[in-house]
């Protein structure tokens, strides 16, 4: 779907902007400071009721204010389809979804608008825990199947209640929590794995419209149980493995097999890409993990995501922003990018229409006066 | 300045500790109860006489004044129990028509993050009613959450060494899987489609 009109009240900086979104490439510029990440982070919030940034929900709320709204009209062929969402804020963040006027749950909700959304915190893809690869993985997941949903959140459900039953020692409850925790933990390594071979044919070609030069990564799941934990039979083997590391994890209070400790292994030439790739090429690489899960995902579904990507140029020199913008441009009918420096990012984007953030009102601006 | 007088205002209070009842219902009530004043004290007395009469079933734990309707049918199949997390989803099975067993209200799931397990349900009458033979099958109507499948599966473990046929409802139960918001015909169709679990 296109989003058509964007409106937002009281997030972040902005207490009430309506934007009609351009369709193709465009281009936010704007000093820093002028609110370029937070417009990309309501997008992000709006499709995904997540951010990109790191942070409690409740400071996306305009300081001062109890309550933020966002809107926006979605369009594809003629229907068009008007997602809200209301949250106020308390102790937490209450958040009430609407579809079309008619109150929904998160479930319905999130495959309706996914916002795929690059930054450059991106090289954690590298450099960070297997959380940030994970996260890849089961998002993607989620959007070729949005029944994963549910396997996640009914994994993690079990794997808190079997840590309760190890800090109290209550093994009969283990037992009984063992079962449903390997059932659930083999269905989303199926998952995961089916999208990773996905995900790993759609790599080779992004890496390659973005110049990649040298080795190429290698992608493999990587389950410290063995690989015995992702093959068929997963099921009965993590249950095995959860019987004999019982000892062990009563021991530590916690669990210490299942898909919530397991990666994405990306090596190089058979070593770690951590290892041996520079900051740039990380970035490039985490970079091209974003573009190829976008692929997928457009694969997919009819229409590809809105992609946004906060502050562009960072730590990518003009030789790759001249691929990646065109690039991106061909992937998704809708693309936001943010700069501070529109002179840098301009010159690999003819096509772009530039808007500028400042003061919480946004404006056409002409490309000429960069 | 509050208006309400003392009394209306502790039983607005109370009125609000009811599931789904907000401030501006409780209102509505108040006003209802103190128009029809024979209604209010009906209701007054029911309230009072079911807290009176209503407890467990000793042997199954439905709700009941004294020994439920259900044991003390000489026609029901004592060869079935079907076991439940809650007296309200037999009621759901009940309202199927397809079941003409006993029952077992187990009054909740194991649930180790608030602490519960096996000794704060009503497991061990459940053994006991298995362990004084004539029952052949035990069907698992626990809610197909995560504690309702980890309690089926620890059921099952248990009730296997007695020598006792196990089966589980079958699936394509409502999102959140709780039985008692199933729909009747789903709700019959799961019973019916019930497959043997080991
Ligand atoms: N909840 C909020 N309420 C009001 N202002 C906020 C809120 N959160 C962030 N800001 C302001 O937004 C500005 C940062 O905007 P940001 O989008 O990060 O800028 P940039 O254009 O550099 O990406 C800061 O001035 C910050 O004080
Ligand atoms: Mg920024
Ligand atoms: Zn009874």
């Amino acid at each position: 779907m296109i989003l058509v009109t964007f409106c937002c009240r009281n997030f972040r900086s902005f207490s009430e902007l309506s934007w009609d979104l351009p369709l193709g490439l465009v281009v936010l510029a704007g000093p820093n400071g002028a609110g370029k990440t937070n417009l990309l982070e309501a997008l992000a919030v709006f499709g995904n009721l997540t951010s990109f940034r790191p942070g409690s929900p409740t400071s996306w709320v305009l300081h001062g204010q109890a309550a933020f709204t966002l809107r926006g009209q979605l369009q594809q062929g003629d229907t068009s389809l008007v997602l809200e969402q209301h949250a106020r804020l308390g102790r937490t963040l209450q958040r009430t979804l609407f579809r079309g006027g008619r109150q929904v749950r998160a479930a319905e909700y999130l495959p309706l608008f996914p916002v795929a959304t690059l930054a450059s915190h991106d090289r954690d893809l590298i450099f960070g825990g297997p959380e940030h690869r994970r996260r890849l993985l089961d998002r993607l997941a989620f959007h070729l199947k949005p029944q994963v949903l549910d396997i996640l959140l009914r994994y993690r459900r079990a794997l808190r209640q079997r840590n309760a039953a190890l800090a109290r020692g209550q093994a009969t409850s283990l037992d009984a929590f063992d079962r449903e925790m390997a059932h659930l933990g083999a269905q989303l390594v199926d998952a995961r794995l089916s999208t990773l071979r996905l995900l790993d044919q759609a790599l080779e070609e992004e890496l390659a419209h973005l110049g990649w030069l040298g080795a190429k990564p290698i992608l493999r799941y990587h389950a410290p149980e063995g690989p015995a934990a992702h093959a068929a039979g997963g099921e009965q083997f993590l249950l095995l493995q959860l019987r004999r590391l019982r000892g062990q994890e009563l021991a530590r209070g916690h669990t210490l097999v299942g898909p919530h400790r397991h990666d994405l292994g990306i090596t190089i030439s058979g070593r770690p890409a951590r290892e041996v790739l520079s900051a740039g090429q990380a970035k490039l690489l985490a970079t091209s993990l974003r573009l190829a899960s976008v692929a997928v995902t457009a694969g997919m579904r009819k229409v590809a995501p809105l992609v946004t990507f906060d502050d562009v140029d960072a730590e990518l020199d003009g030789a790759v922003l001249s691929r990646l913008l065109p690039r991106l441009a061909t992937l998704s009918p809708q693309v936001v990018v943010s700069t501070a420096h529109p002179e840098v990012v301009l010159p690999s984007c003819p096509e772009a229409t530039v808007v500028c953030v400042q003061g919480g009102t946004l404006a056409e601006s002409e490309r000429s006066r960069w | 300045m509050d208006l309400r007088p003392p009394s209306l205002r502790v039983l607005m209070e109370e009125l609000q500790k009811l599931p789904g009842v907000g401030p501006r219902s409780a209102v509505r009530m108040v006003q209802y109860l103190l128009k029809a004043r024979e209604e209010a004290l009906r209701l007054s007395q029911a309230l009072a006489q079911a807290h009176r009469q209503v407890g467990f079933c000793p042997t199954c734990f439905l709700l009941a004044e004294g020994t439920c309707a259900v044991c003390d049918d000489p026609g029901r199949d004592k060869t079935v129990i079907c076991v439940v997390e809650e007296p309200v989803n037999a009621w759901a099975i009940e309202a199927t028509g397809e079941f003409k067993g006993l029952y077992h209200v187990l009054l909740g799931t194991l649930d180790p993050l608030r602490g519960i397990g096996p000794e704060e349900l009503t497991v061990g009458k459940l053994v006991e009613r298995v362990a004084a033979g004539n029952v052949e099958e035990v069907i698992l109507a626990t809610n197909l959450t995560v504690e309702g499948e980890a309690t089926a599966h620890f059921l099952v473990q248990l009730l296997r060494p007695k020598g006792v046929k196990t089966s589980r409802i079958a699936f394509g139960l409502p999102a959140g899987g709780e039985i008692s918001y199933a729909d009747t015909v789903t709700l019959a169709r799961a019973l019916v489609a019930r497959r043997g679990m080991e």
